[in-house]
């Protein structure tokens, strides 16, 4: 029903002061960009902060908005500059805080272990809750131009020319770095002993957190 | 992204692997590429490599995002919403110079009505208490029956092109709320702007006072929301590259004209001023909100919104501060109409009380007031209402005592240095206006008071600042500022040499009404 109203339209809706189409929105995206931030920032309290500021400033800025790009496109825009602000701020923290969440062996399972896997086999969940902490881990050990290309294309189903307008590089070399991502997370997990089963279809991907 | 007939090679295929591992490719491309994968290894294990990680990464499944900070988000959304459009028609720093003319040319016109026709004005404006009252008063538990009429209200008031903040979706809200923020809107109505003048309504005026409430009660979860306002937040909100490049963010963002912090509620609205009868006498609707600006504001609805003010002062306070020059003139040309005035100020007093006790049955909210039968319903009621008030309603103003709260005095305080940043002395002048009206006993009062004597010389307000010294002494007789008042800011008097025949400067309390004739007088 609502969910076929285009996200651009309802921003639109918005800034001509209708609320509901913000609410619908954030419901739509919230837990995206929160996903997003989280995976970025390595730090879930940070995550939190930023995504509550990402979306006040989608607030603030709605009155110049204007449907050029798509609404995700520049909501995780807005996203990851905060984050990146934040992270440059103060980036001996962050380097504790990505070290304290994702560098040992405990934090990491405190930042996946509440996190049921909601539609997958039994099994599968438990195996994906095993893999959790490695591959948080792989994903924090990423520089972070390499992972937030990983991630929006990976996680958020960004394709690259949009990744190109969040980021501000060119297409080029967005793709370069995922490819960098891609080598970095495979060595890593082969490190870990972890071999990408292909006789399964990696499909959990692309749509995983799209929601 | 398309493949060339000629670059069929890895090298150039492989560029192509990303996009095809992901599914950007068109069709073409795609069938050309896989043509191309038979019959490479190389290839193959490359693409085979991409889809194991992202095997393996597809394991990290998402979160839940917490729910914290959903609610204040959608209040701030909400009030962000109501101030943009409220924000529309004029930018706020022509709309804050604009405010304070038009009210004074408004209320000039109307107290010139009342001299002409004193008898007309009054059958004019008699249904206006009720409706103030019933603004003011409207209960929580009505609603539910009055969505209906709140809807009809609605097309009502969107055929006439009118905003009324108090117009509240008043579900959303606290209980205690809807007193609250009612008064908050008839607090602005006092000032009479022209509607030909001033521009279009906004559509959604109501959500600003929900976010504002929720958010006077602590809403905010980050206190960045308290910190800065959205001129200062929206001060940030350019600098995401994509916004900029976008030219979003900072244009009318920055403007030095939006010091409203999201605590406030957006500037009066346009349509939402009372249009005085005087200037609107064409109006085929009955505008109940004209009588209490005519009346200057202070009067009637002022009594009963704050009940903490002596009776005798606050009414002529009220007035003058809205129109001195037109009411002096007034008063001086008939002095007989200030003891009529007086009467007819205590009758709608009881009117305005009365009509509370039943406000909420009859009406939903003052945008019935557009529509004429409700209006001509609401006047009976409103007297029978007052035959019953005597016995029934002890102290309705005593329900109000929780008075408006909805802003506080230090946020008031906080907007009026604020203001003086920005150099724009009348806002600066509104604020502390809003704030001695509505705390008078606050410990800064007088301070303030006194400070706004002096803004008002400086700005060469003679009358206002007459007035305003006028009302510092009466109010705050014993306070050092007042004391010091005559001989601080005699000096810059010069110009205002009507302030001198005051006898204030003797530091009496003065009875405004006699003083006004006086002052005019000279």
């Amino acid at each position: 029903m609502v969910e076929s109203v285009a996200d651009e339209t309802l921003m639109l809706a918005y800034k001509s002061g209708d609320v509901r189409s913000f609410e619908q929105l954030v419901r739509r995206h919230r837990g995206a960009v929160y996903n997003f931030l989280l995976r970025l920032s390595g730090n879930r309290q940070r995550a939190e902060d930023l995504l509550q500021e990402t979306w006040l400033k989608v607030v603030r800025s709605a009155g110049t908005y204007e449907a050029r790009a798509r609404f995700t496109t520049w909501v995780y825009t807005i996203a990851r500059n905060l984050c990146m602000d934040a992270m440059r701020k103060d980036s001996y923290r962050k380097a504790d805080s990505l070290d304290a969440t994702q560098g040992d062996g405990e934090d990491e399972r405190a930042l996946g272990e509440k996190v049921p896997s909601p539609d997958a086999l039994p099994d599968r969940a438990a195996h994906a809750q095993a893999l959790r902490p490695v591959l948080e881990k792989a994903l924090g050990k990423l520089p972070m131009e390499q992972r937030e290309v990983f991630l929006l294309r990976e996680y958020h189903g960004v394709q690259f020319k949009e990744i190109a307008q969040v980021t501000g590089v060119p297409e080029n070399t967005v793709k370069s770095r995922m490819r960098y991502a891609l080598e970095a997370l495979r060595k890593q997990l082969a490190a870990a002993g972890i071999e990408g089963d292909m006789a399964e279809e990696p499909k959990g991907a692309a749509s995983g957190l799209a929601g | 992204m398309v493949v060339k007939p000629e670059s069929d090679s890895c090298a150039n295929l492989d560029a192509l692997l990303l996009d095809y591992a992901y599914g950007e490719l068109e069709d073409a491309s795609r069938r050309k590429l896989e043509d191309h994968l038979t019959g490479c290894p190389r290839c193959r294990t490359a693409l085979m490599q991409v889809a194991e990680v992202r095997h393996a990464m597809a394991a990290l499944t998402p979160e839940p995002a917490p729910e914290a900070g959903m609610e204040s988000l959608l209040s701030y959304a909400a009030q962000a919403a109501a101030h943009r459009t409220a924000q529309k028609p004029a930018t706020s720093a022509l709309w804050r110079w604009l405010v304070p003319s038009l009210s004074a040319a408004g209320v000039a016109a109307v107290a010139l009505t009342l001299v002409l026709k004193p008898g007309a004005m009054r059958e004019q404006f008699a249904p206006a208490p009720a409706v103030v009252a019933r603004v003011s008063s409207e209960p929580a538990r009505a609603n539910e029956n009055e969505k209906d009429v709140y809807k009809k209200a609605e097309e009502k008031k969107a055929e006439m092109g009118a905003r009324n903040p108090a117009d509240l979706p008043v579900d959303r809200l606290e209980p205690k709320a809807p007193a609250d923020e009612p008064k908050e809107a008839v607090m602005k109505a006092p000032m009479p702007v022209a509607p030909a003048v001033q521009a279009p309504p906004s559509p959604k005026p109501a959500p600003a006072k929900v976010a504002f409430a929720e958010e006077a009660k602590g809403g905010f979860g980050k206190n960045q929301m308290h910190a800065a306002g959205p001129g200062a937040l929206e001060g940030q909100a350019g600098d995401d590259r994509l916004a900029d490049k976008d030219g979003a963010g900072r244009g009318e963002a920055q403007k030095p004209s939006a010091p409203a912090r999201p605590s406030e509620p957006p500037p009066p609205p346009p349509a939402a001023a009372p249009v005085p009868m005087g200037l609107s006498a064409a109006s085929p609707q009955p505008q109940p909100q004209p009588d209490t600006a005519s009346k200057g504001g202070g009067t009637a609805t002022g009594s009963s919104k704050y009940p903490e003010y002596p009776r005798t002062q606050q009414g002529p306070l009220g007035k003058f501060d809205q129109a001195p020059a037109a009411e002096a003139e007034a008063a001086t040309r008939d002095p007989s109409k200030a003891s009529d005035k007086q009467a007819r100020k205590e009758k709608m007093v009881a009117t305005d009380f009365s009509s509370m006790s039943n406000a909420g049955k009859v009406f939903p909210s003052p945008t019935a007031a557009s529509n004429a039968d409700l209006d001509e319903n609401d006047r009976a009621s409103a007297r029978d209402a007052k035959k019953k008030m005597a016995k029934t309603e002890p102290a309705p103003a005593q329900a109000k005592e929780e008075a408006p709260r909805a802003q506080s005095a230090e946020e008031l305080l906080a907007l009026a240095e604020q203001q003086r940043t920005t150099g724009d002395l009348n806002a600066v002048e509104a604020t502390w206006k809003r704030f001695l009206d509505r705390f008078p006993n606050h410990p800064k009062a007088p301070a303030i008071a006194k400070a706004r004597v002096d803004l008002l010389v400086e700005m060469k307000r003679v009358q206002d600042a007459t007035l305003a010294r006028r009302e510092l002494m009466e109010k705050w007789p014993n306070s050092p500022e007042a004391k010091a008042a005559p001989g601080a800011s005699g000096p810059r008097n010069g110009v205002a040499s009507p302030a001198r025949a005051a006898p204030m400067e003797k530091h009496r309390a003065v009875d405004l009404e006699q003083v006004a004739p006086a002052a005019a007088a000279h």
